[in-house]
């Protein structure tokens, strides 16, 4: 017989059937498996660090009380990123006129960062002190340059190029064909490539 | 113009192409649009440093704060009662979600019966302004029964038959006379054919075919489907809501009607409601299940989904909407590194003839089905075995009853005792997961005063599997790479089902069936109590 290849760690959709059975514990095994793709998607998208915790929080909290509708069709990680993405968005738009990004937070994370696969990282993983500079530089700018899209841009951008999301998973996400991702996820880029070629915007 | 859109449109894969998500055939086209485009290749070199540049964006790893703050905001409101269980909302969510459709399909059948009642009066009062013999007749018809086109009922012998002449020499009402001529016939003919079966469901479906035409014409085809459905429907389903007749009419007929297991299972997982017993000892475990309601399909697709599994095999092909009246599952722990012990238990499972579907699953999983199954054991059955002892709380958790339970099966192992319901093996125990054990150790205090839980419960002793007394040392640490093969044998149904349902090829009976081998090779308490 061929024996199965038996990987104890629980898998998502067993741990949401523990959650269902009222198991809080489960639910702190989902917590810890994605609070990072969740806090960063919402950091992105809203601008700020301790608005993403907060944000993060509430999305997770209700994951746990709605897990009852979560029917298992999609990923439990896709499910939480549609709530963390809707909450962050609809956070901005009431915060819109009071936020005030500061554009020396990304040089405060820097102590944590990065957390991104080694893989993907460039070849020289320990870059020259001025290449260091120029990087948080251009993640300045870059920050600046996300700030001014609309929230549709922020939100696939982020999805693809800060979580490395596919566009089957972004479409589940928005609640959008895979067309429409595609199209906004160019537009979105290239909107993006005019705000950093502005001049002066880095600064 | 028209260029320029071809050209953004041709532009618009590059991104595509960039985050390989263009298939072959595309991707080919890009390239070539690169080769002889200069402008596409410096717009993907744009587009490609942008995405890098995003993605060189430093990451932040969430604080140790974070976590304990969503726990403890949730452990706050358990605590508080805010909350009540997530199983609980989503039960009541699923029962909710029946509401609003069946609102709107309330709301839909008032408005046509309505319309079509107003068409029948408007279409009765041409009549009658067109024929005063045929109106006064037609009125005599509608008296005697309802304003559903009493001509088309009446037959031959009525007198609104008799004025259709009268309706064809009219002028202006000529083609409405005519369709009503030909919805006449066509009733007569119905009438005709459905006076051959004297049933009472005949009956019915005469009657729903008889409103036919209308529906036709008024309510459209769906309607029709479901009114003759519910005149097909066994007796006692009648007068169920109209959203369970359009079920009834788009379902195959073999279908069990009532409760469907996926609106059951809103919460996604095994009908908690359904299971008799979950009892296992060391190699061979049997999960007994009361499923009369659901099909075989139906099970398998749901332990499917159920429990991930790893491998499954559907081993015989039955019809798939076979009602079943119980499904028992067996399985048996192999090792992987022993094939032999594997090829063995295997076969011996292979052997039993009813059995659908093979599946190997992890212990882990098996574990967790187990323990699955007993909690609703616990909670079903055993709140009831435990209430001999002492009354349960409202609030009593399944952890709570699992660790009762646990601590009861040491007490028995200790003793070499009996009278468990579920006695699980320490195999499954360890891997049961952490809610039993945090439930066992809650509960060593009251293992002392537990031990008269044994005593005077009513149940039937049986003798204790040599199993239960396991050493630790074989239990499955996390990453245990064994494995267990799962195989769910299902017995038809006793229970006499409505002839649209059943299947003419049927395995044999739970009496003869090796079921009942198993049966009394491992003797347990569902021969006596078992069933609820």
């Amino acid at each position: 017989m061929k024996a199965a290849v038996l990987t104890i760690p629980l898998e998502d959709a067993e741990l949401v059937e523990q959650c269902r059975n009222g198991n809080l514990t489960a639910f702190g095994r989902l917590v810890t498996k994605h609070q990072d793709c969740v806090l960063n998607t919402c950091w992105r998208v809203c601008g700020d660090r301790q608005e993403a915790e907060d944000l993060t929080q509430e999305a997770f909290i209700r994951a746990y009380e709605s897990i009852g509708q979560f029917a298992g069709r999609s990923r439990f990680s896709t499910w939480v990123y549609r709530i963390a993405l809707n909450l962050a968005i609809s956070a901005r738009r009431k915060d819109r006129h009071r936020r005030t990004h500061s554009l020396d937070e990304a040089r405060c994370r820097q102590e944590d960062e990065p957390q991104r696969p080694a893989a993907e990282r460039p070849a020289s993983s320990e870059p020259a002190p001025q290449d260091r500079l120029l990087s948080r530089e251009e993640g300045r700018g870059v920050l600046a340059a996300l700030e001014r899209l609309d929230d549709e841009s922020r939100a696939v951008i982020v999805l693809r190029d800060v979580e490395d999301l596919s566009y089957d998973e972004i479409a589940e996400i928005l609640d959008v064909p895979n067309g429409t991702v595609k199209s906004r996820l160019h537009r979105a880029r290239l909107a993006l490539r005019d705000q950093l070629a502005k001049p002066g915007d880095t600064a | 113009m028209k260029n320029m859109d071809e050209k953004a449109q041709r532009y618009e894969q590059l991104t595509a192409y960039l985050d390989g998500e263009l298939p072959e055939e595309q991707r080919r086209e890009v390239e070539r649009l690169l080769e002889q485009d200069a402008d596409a290749g410096k717009l993907l070199e744009e587009l490609r440093e942008t995405s890098r540049l995003v993605a060189a964006m430093p990451r932040c790893k969430a604080s140790p704060e974070l976590m304990a703050s969503i726990m403890g905001r949730l452990e706050r409101r358990e605590l508080l009662a805010e909350l009540e269980p997530p199983r609980l909302r989503g039960r009541k969510t699923s029962s909710l979600q029946w509401v609003r459709p069946l609102g709107v399909a309330a709301g839909m059948a008032i408005i046509c019966t309505a319309s079509w009642l107003i068409y029948t009066q408007t279409e009765t009062m041409v009549a009658r302004k067109a024929s005063p013999s045929g109106g006064i007749a037609q009125r005599n018809g509608a008296d005697k029964i309802a304003p559903t086109g009493a001509s088309e009922r009446e037959g031959p012998d009525n007198k609104t038959v008799a004025a259709r002449p009268s309706h064809r020499t009219e002028g202006p009402d000529l083609a409405f006379g005519a369709s009503k001529q030909r919805r006449s016939e066509e009733a007569e003919e119905r009438n005709t054919a459905a006076a051959a079966a004297p049933t009472d469901a005949g009956k019915l479906s005469r009657r729903a075919q008889q409103a036919a035409p209308k529906s036709e014409t008024l309510m459209g085809e769906s309607l029709k489907r479901d009114t003759l459905a519910t005149a097909e429907r066994p007796a006692g389903t009648l007068g169920k809501p109209h959203l369970e007749a359009a079920d009834a009419a788009k379902e195959p007929p073999a279908a069990v009607p009532g409760r469907r297991l996926d609106d059951a299972l809103a919460a996604n997982k095994l009908d908690v409601g359904s299971i008799l017993e979950a009892d296992c000892d060391e190699f061979s475990n049997r999960i007994v299940l009361q499923t009369d309601q659901y099909t075989a399909q139906e099970i398998t697709a749901r332990v499917k989904q159920f429990m991930s599994l790893r491998e499954i095999q559907d081993l015989r092909t039955s019809p798939s909407n076979e009602p079943v009246a119980e499904t028992q599952a067996f399985y048996a722990v192999g090792i992987e590194g022993d094939p032999a012990n594997t090829a063995s238990r295997r076969e011996e499972i292979l052997r039993w003839e009813p059995i659908r579907v093979v599946a190997n699953l992890s212990v882990g999983d098996a574990a967790k089905l187990v323990e699955s199954l007993q909690q609703v054991t616990r909670r079903r059955q055993n709140a009831q075995w435990m209430a001999n002892s002492r009354p349960l709380s409202g609030r009593e958790s399944v952890d709570e009853l699992a660790g009762l339970m646990l601590t009861f099966a040491m007490k028995n192992d200790a003793a070499g005792g009996s009278g468990t319901p579920t006695a699980a093996p320490n195999q499954i125990r360890s891997a049961a997961g952490g809610a039993a054990r945090s439930g066992e150790e809650r509960f060593k205090g009251e293992r002392q005063s537990n031990e008269t839980l044994g005593a005077g419960n009513g149940r039937r002793t049986r003798p204790e599997p040599a199993a239960s007394t396991t050493p630790p040392a074989t239990q499955p640490a996390p990453g245990d790479d064994r494995f267990v093969t799962l195989a769910i044998l299902l017995t038809p149904t006793p229970a006499p089902l409505p002839p649209s349902a059943r299947s003419p090829a049927r395995e044999g009976t739970p009496a003869s069936s090796p079921a009942a081998t198993q049966h009394t090779e491992t003797p347990s308490e569902d021969e006596d109590d078992g069933q609820p």
